[in-house]
């Protein structure tokens, strides 16, 4: 959708136009039965006056100095496996083989409400991307960028609860084909959302519930508007209203009673939270097996049961990702092994990591060996059998 | 079907053992001992295993069997023998209070929402979280294997073992079982809530007892820990618990309740090394003071710091013994003031635990200005007493050791904070929101 409204010399002489109109309207009420005329006028110049300010809210603060790219719109994905088909769709790949991925952080010196980015690719670019704290990348949003020889695109932050107009780093993942990287020329930070839409953006920061993950067990992140606590929102509150109760001279007795009150606002938030998600888990795990940030591990861990059980020989079980140790537990006494002291040895690889499996060759954190897929899952992972190298 | 008889047969052993072990003390039969039999029989369950690996027997369903049979006709020879209780009256008499049916409404929506969703992720879905792949479940699992507890290959060896005897006991009849290892432990958690419940009721009526455990389970952290895996929910109900029995034991002078105090701050010292620093040593404390102020000193020793030093210190003499640290993190003490604003972050930015950091810190400044007028009642307010001590312990250990570290990460800062935080949500409301 472009971008081509400039209402700011407009807007003042709307804005004298309503002035003048107002005057008139009030001399014309002193006369015998101007009174009907007026309460029209007043009302026709209500109604332009909230159309010229909706007009002002809306229009777009700065413009890109150069060029006009082409605005995309960047969604909050609910989950990993939700990523995953939305990179397989764009590749109109049934499975993860061959999709290969690539995070950049990008710093800058101010905030902005779009990353831009200049590119040049024969494929669709999915593009991941979302505010950094230093730690993680928190929600992250997935837009997919066209094929294009000169790309020009804006993709907008403002869906992230974790942007701000302050925030000035990001990770932007990229996805491609093999040997098919596309190249990004450049990727800049642009302020030029609407006062309306950041306004409209806050809002519905309140409203996105946060993600239950492995690491929610020790620090949970909370609610934020604009990049702000929600916490500090609501506690401050409280202790402003607690100020200004005592200030007042209101019976004290009251205050655990208001301290209560707060208390069940944000719980309130949060049992909202706890029953959607618990929705989603449910209907996650019930449809495709997958849960939360373990993604599809848990039915490729009963897969990987069966195969040991069927199998006629010992089997020698290494990991290519991040799950090595939940995999201990759930097949012990089976011995897993990790891609460093595991990979040549192994006759069985679950491949949580990106994965290709062309040419009778498994490829897997820059390791091969000659193999075949057996089983691919929701969520990209795969298990594959290994043989001997001849 | 077997695992659900077995389930339900491991169940009835241990709370049959709590129960009678309370029934001894207290000589009383109410809701209170009922609730609180399974919670101490886990205690119990704890100390028969390791009793077993004491005598190095192989822990085995005859072996475990055998020590819980010659242990239950114990108690209930000892039950038998201490008679009936000549008091009042066998039913409690709660305090009437006034609870409006809006604020009983959101009470139970808010606390329902927490418990439903806790039972949902504990027995419908699998294990999840990282430290039950290692320290937890793990070791359960690999004792269960091996039939004896395992130290070899354990990146925490020194952790206590009432959680993995439960996960084992459990496993004994029927094999090891992800989903009953969670279901015994959720038991233990949801026991421990209506215990808090009832005493709670018990003390200060209806009103105070569902928001007091409303106010607990709308900390956030606490419903996710609810859905089982680490034990830090486990060790902080046993402080919870082990405070509310000794504020009952402080305000009714029944010394029974102090005995029952001790042996919960005994429970919290067998769950995780935590339950050492901020239950058993601070029970002693604080029984020590309450003695001598009442007078009872020997009475307060032999029926309270006696019994929890006896069963409560047992795993600590063991690993002094085996040479064992008592902590896994290692120690060094250097203040780092460029923590503060990381823990501050942690209790009032951060969405653990809610706003209740605000309404605590009002809580504490209520408090100070209510002790400036009349100090004697700081003493009589030892949960307040335990609360504050155990957010000053919480505090030295990020700011002041090499435990910082885990405090940057966002590791285990949270989770240790759960202690200050609950106690001091439970002392600060039973303090100045009981009262209507």
């Amino acid at each position: 959708m472009r971008r081509l409204i400039r209402l700011r010399d407009e807007n003042v002489t709307n804005v004298c136009m309503v002035i003048d109109v107002f005057r008139a309207a009030i001399s014309l009420r002193r006369t015998r039965g101007g009174s009907i005329w007026f309460s029209g006028i007043v009302a026709f110049q209500l109604q332009l006056g909230i159309t010229i300010a909706l007009a002002i809210l809306l229009s777009p603060t700065v413009w890109a100095q150069e060029g006009i790219p082409y605005e995309l719109e960047g969604e909050r994905m609910a989950t990993p496996t939700e990523i995953q088909r939305e990179v397989e769709s764009a590749f109109e790949r049934s499975d993860s083989n061959g999709i290969e991925q690539e995070s950049s952080l990008f710093t800058f010196r101010d905030g902005g409400s779009h990353l831009r980015i200049r590119y040049s690719s024969a494929n669709p670019v999915p593009v991941l991307y979302g505010p950094f704290d230093g730690r993680a990348t928190f929600d992250p949003l997935l837009t997919i960028l066209p094929p294009s020889e000169e790309g020009d695109v804006l993709i907008p932050l403002l869906a992230s609860p974790w942007w701000n107009p302050r925030e000035y780093a990001f990770v932007v993942r990229t996805y491609n084909l093999k040997s098919a990287n596309p190249t990004m020329h450049k990727v800049t930070l642009e302020s030029v959302a609407s006062a309306g839409e950041r306004i409209g953006a806050y809002a519905s920061h309140l409203a996105a519930d946060e993600r239950f993950i492995g690491t929610s067990i020790n620090e949970l992140s909370g609610y934020s508007i604009g990049g702000f606590s929600f916490t500090i929102l609501l506690g401050t509150a409280l202790l402003l209203i607690t100020g200004i109760w005592l200030a007042l001279g209101l019976p004290k007795r009251l205050l655990p009673t208001i301290a209560l009150v707060f208390i069940l606002v944000y719980a309130a938030r949060f049992s909202l939270n706890i029953v959607r998600s618990a929705a989603a888990d449910v209907s996650a795990w019930r449809t495709d097996g997958t849960y939360a940030d373990a993604i599809d591990m848990y039915p490729l861990i009963q897969k990987l049961k069966l195969e040991l059980v069927i199998s006629s020989r010992p089997e020698s079980v290494a990991v290519c990702g991040t799950f090595a140790t939940p995999l201990r537990y759930f097949l012990y006494p089976t011995e897993i092994k990790t891609m460093g002291d595991g990979w040549d040895d192994a006759t069985l690889v679950a491949l949580f990591a990106p994965w290709s499996a062309e040419g009778g060759l498994v490829t897997c954190d820059g390791k091969s060996r000659p193999g075949e897929i057996i089983a691919t899952f929701p969520a990209g992972s795969a298990i594959a059998r290994l043989h001997s190298l001849p | 079907m077997i695992a659900i008889l077995s389930f339900i047969g491991i169940t009835a052993l241990l709370s049959g053992e709590g129960h009678l072990l309370l029934r001894g003390i207290t000589r009383r039969n109410d809701a209170v001992t009922i609730a609180l039999s399974y919670p101490l029989g886990t205690l119990t369950n704890a100390l028969v295993f390791f009793l077993a690996h004491i005598l190095g027997l192989r822990w085995t369903l005859l072996s475990i069997g055998s020590i819980h049979g010659v242990l239950i006709i114990a108690l209930l020879v000892w039950f038998l023998t201490r008679g009936r209780r000549k008091t009042a009256a066998e039913h409690e008499r709660i305090p009437s209070s006034h609870l409006s049916p809006i604020l009983a409404s959101v009470c139970g929506i808010v606390a329902l929402v927490a418990l439903l969703s806790a039972a949902l992720y504990a027995l419908a879905f699998p294990t999840f979280f990282w430290d039950a792949f290692t320290n937890w479940a793990m070791r359960s699992m690999q004792s269960y294997q091996a039939q004896s507890l395992v130290f070899d290959g354990i990146a925490k060896a020194q952790y206590p073992i009432l959680i993995h005897s439960l996960h084992v006991v459990f496993a004994l009849p029927g094999g090891w079982s992800d989903r009953l290892a969670n279901a015994a432990t959720f038991l233990l958690s949801t026991t421990s809530l209506l215990t808090l419940f009832l005493l709670i009721r018990r003390q200060y009526g209806n009103r105070c007892a569902l928001i007091g455990i409303t106010l607990l389970l709308a900390i956030p952290l606490v419903v996710i820990h609810l859905r089982q895996g680490y034990a830090d929910i486990h060790v902080t109900l046993f402080i919870l618990l082990a405070s509310l029995f000794l504020h009952e034991h402080v305000t009714s002078g029944d010394v029974t309740s102090l005995t029952i105090s001790g042996l919960l701050a005994a429970a919290a010292a067998w769950t995780k090394l935590e339950g050492l620093y901020f239950a058993l040593l601070p029970f002693i404390a604080l029984a020590l003071v309450t003695s001598v102020q009442r007078k009872t000193l020997h009475k307060g020793i032999r029926r309270g710091i006696l019994p929890a030093c006896v069963l409560g210190l047992g795993w600590v003499a063991f690993l002094l013994a085996s040479g064992l640290p008592l902590s896994p993190h290692g120690s060094s003490v250097a203040f780092h003031p460029e923590a503060i604003r990381l823990v501050l972050v942690q209790l009032f930015v951060t969405g653990s635990f809610g706003v209740h950091w605000y309404a605590i810190a009002l809580g504490i400044v209520a408090l100070i200005v209510v002790t400036k007028r009349n100090p004697r009642t700081l003493l009589q307010d030892t949960p307040s007493l335990w609360g504050i001590g155990s957010l000053l312990l919480v505090l030295a250990i990020y700011l002041c050791t090499k435990e910082v570290e885990f405090l940057v990460s966002g590791n285990t800062f949270g989770r240790t904070a759960l202690i200050p935080t609950m106690l001091l949500t439970q002392a600060l409301w039973l303090r100045f929101g009981s009262k209507e």
